[in-house]
């Protein structure tokens, strides 16, 4: 298989993953608010706020991402980067603090524990830095 | 669309245009953004005078070990097979204070929540530090 084929499935498969998170958190956005204030980083308003708009930006980056659309692919490449890094962040802090939580990752769906979704982040992380920079060398 | 050249001009774009479903979503899903007033302090639970329902979020096993007096066991997995038991102490009169392992677990935030939904029972708090502060207090 050609390397351009590769870059593009991985490009459309880290995308709809993003896509899936989006739309599994909208399924019970209070439970997800709930998931974000037992990272205990936020006050609850701020968990709430984060729990509305987060996964709709996960579904317009991952789909705009998924997609290929040239006018905003970049935009969503750096999006999902910055994403990928907020939750290194969250998940790091959890795992240090000991705290024994849901993820909330993709909504109710997974039940991952923060170790598990910290190593996920972490490849989702990996493969978006070698698009970005298969990007910046094409 | 034109303004939307750069990446970070694109980013910026598609942060801004996420921004009008989540602020739709909020009037759509009517949350609680005052949410927080529902966790209490063991000292505040103490103080109050009026009758008070126990909850214990957590397993069967962690329950059977050791609740606090009187508590009723409830929780998200078992919900069917528990609710029976909550409904026989419960009463519109009553403030109900749910607990689970610790500060850092999520299992009273959602059977408060859920309380509160399938009940409309508004008197539903979580207790802070949820059975560590209760072991404590039994030292």
């Amino acid at each position: 298989m050609k390397r351009p084929r590769i870059y593009a499935i991985l490009r459309g498969t880290v995308g709809l993953v993003f896509v899936s998170a989006g739309v599994l958190k909208l399924l019970d956005i209070q439970q997800f608010a709930i998931d974000v204030h037992n990272f205990r980083l936020t006050p609850w308003s701020v968990s709430l706020a984060v729990a509305l708009y987060l996964p709709w930006l996960e579904i317009l980056a991952g789909g705009v991402f998924a997609s290929g659309w040239s006018r905003f692919r970049d935009g969503a490449h750096w999006t999902l980067l910055v994403l990928v890094a907020g939750f290194l962040v969250a998940l790091g802090s959890a795992w240090t603090r000991n705290l024994d939580i849901e993820c909330g990752c993709f909504g109710e769906a997974a039940g991952t524990t923060v170790p598990w979704a910290f190593m996920r982040a972490m490849v989702l992380g990996g493969i978006l830095g070698v698009l970005r920079m298969q990007r910046c060398k094409g | 669309m034109r303004g939307c050249s750069s990446a970070f001009r694109q980013a910026l774009c598609l942060w801004g245009a996420a921004l009008i479903p989540a602020v739709l979503s909020a009037f759509f899903f009517q949350v609680e953004w005052k949410r927080d007033a529902s966790r209490v302090s063991l000292t505040e639970v103490e103080s109050w005078k009026t009758p008070i329902l126990w909850i214990d979020a957590r397993s069967r096993e962690k329950y059977d070990a050791g609740h606090w007096p009187g508590a009723i066991h409830l929780n998200a997995d078992e919900w069917d097979a528990l609710v029976g038991d909550f409904l026989a102490a419960w009463s519109p009169s009553v403030n109900v204070v749910v607990y689970c392992d610790s500060r850092a677990c999520g299992a009273s935030e959602e059977v408060a929540a859920r309380i509160r939904k399938d009940f409309g029972h508004e008197a539903v708090f979580v207790l802070e530090g949820g059975w560590e502060s209760l072991k404590e207090e039994r030292k």
